[in-house]
């Protein structure tokens, strides 16, 4: 009877053990609203306007759908070259924002164009944190040359 | 003479064989997995780089001097990096140049963002080399703990000459 208890014991001990040394494998998976943040970019509907106004970028962004937007990711790009720089540009949903951004590359040049992406925060499954997602698939473009 | 020496008894003998079992699964446990760990780990983010990194064609090509005597050839190479879970540390580029293949590493600090892009130029002696570069892929350098890895190289992607 000890023996079998001992025994069940063990193998609870080294079930618990393969568990967590498993657990490590499963990337971390960021959940809003209750479902995986990546299907909820899906869903997300914005568009945003660039103007240049005395040598300055103004970007106006505008959330149409019903995803709050926690910040944008800019991606100027150039000759082949890209740079990415982040903008706490918060966008709550059916609302508009704008402000000043800096759209000039390293080499103080104006970019070819610029693509814009949404940035949701969302909570990391089974811990009591929040992380950040770039919906890249969502991303949107405009040239530069236009505005 | 009196026999009054006593073994243990068989429920003691099982609970002190299980407990040494028990402690050899936490001691082996505890020294070969950190050695496991790093192995895949090592393994994982080569696989997520490898998947990547990519040559775009759009502004990759390589100039064709008119000048026979030059031997000063330069390649543009534009490389696009995805979305993966890995830890970018540099990027080679591997030229396929008369019938071999030449790695040309290119640092660790102009590296292409996260779903960028970045344009390396790489001069290559034409002569020595035997010939003018035809293709093209590029090795992600990973971070793995304290280790840094060269990941297997993309698929090549032909060169075009420079307009």
């Amino acid at each position: 009877m000890i023996a079998s208890v001992l025994l069940i014991m063990l193998v609870l001990f080294l079930a618990a053990l393969i568990f967590l040394w498993a657990r490590g494998f499963i990337s971390e998976q960021i959940e809003k609203r209750g479902q995986p943040v990546d299907r909820l970019c899906e869903t997300v509907d914005f568009d945003f306007e660039i103007i240049k106004a005395s040598g300055q970028y103004e970007l106006e962004v505008r959330n149409n759908g019903n995803v709050d937007i926690h910040s944008l990711d800019i991606k100027k790009f150039k000759g082949g070259n890209s740079e990415i720089s982040k903008f706490k540009f918060s966008v709550d949903a059916q609302d508009a924002i704008s402000g000043k951004v800096d759209l000039i590359m390293e080499d103080n040049t104006d970019p070819e164009s610029v693509t814009i992406y949404p940035v949701l925060l969302g909570g990391v499954v089974g811990k009591s944190e929040n992380k950040v997602y770039t919906c890249f698939e969502q991303g949107k473009t405009v040239q530069v040359g236009n505005i | 003479m009196k026999k009054d020496k006593k073994g243990i008894s068989a429920i003691v003998a099982t609970v002190l064989i299980i407990l040494i079992t028990v402690a050899a699964v936490t001691i082996i446990w505890a020294a070969i997995i950190p050695m496991i760990s790093n192995q895949l780990a090592g393994s994982t983010e080569c696989f997520d780089a490898s998947a990547a990194l990519s040559i775009v064609s759009d502004y990759s090509c390589v100039n064709q001097s008119k000048n026979a005597a030059d031997a000063n050839y330069t390649a543009k190479i534009q490389v696009h990096r995805a979305t993966g879970d890995f830890d970018l540390a540099g990027v080679d580029i591997q030229l396929a140049v008369g019938g071999t293949t030449e790695s040309f590493s290119m640092g660790s600090t102009n590296l292409p963002d996260v779903n960028g892009d970045k344009v390396y130029a790489i001069s290559y002696d034409a002569v020595a080399l035997g010939g003018n570069a035809t293709e093209v892929s590029v090795a992600a350098v990973v971070t793995t703990g304290s280790t840094t890895e060269t990941c297997g190289a993309s698929g090549m992607a032909t060169l075009r000459a420079c307009a």
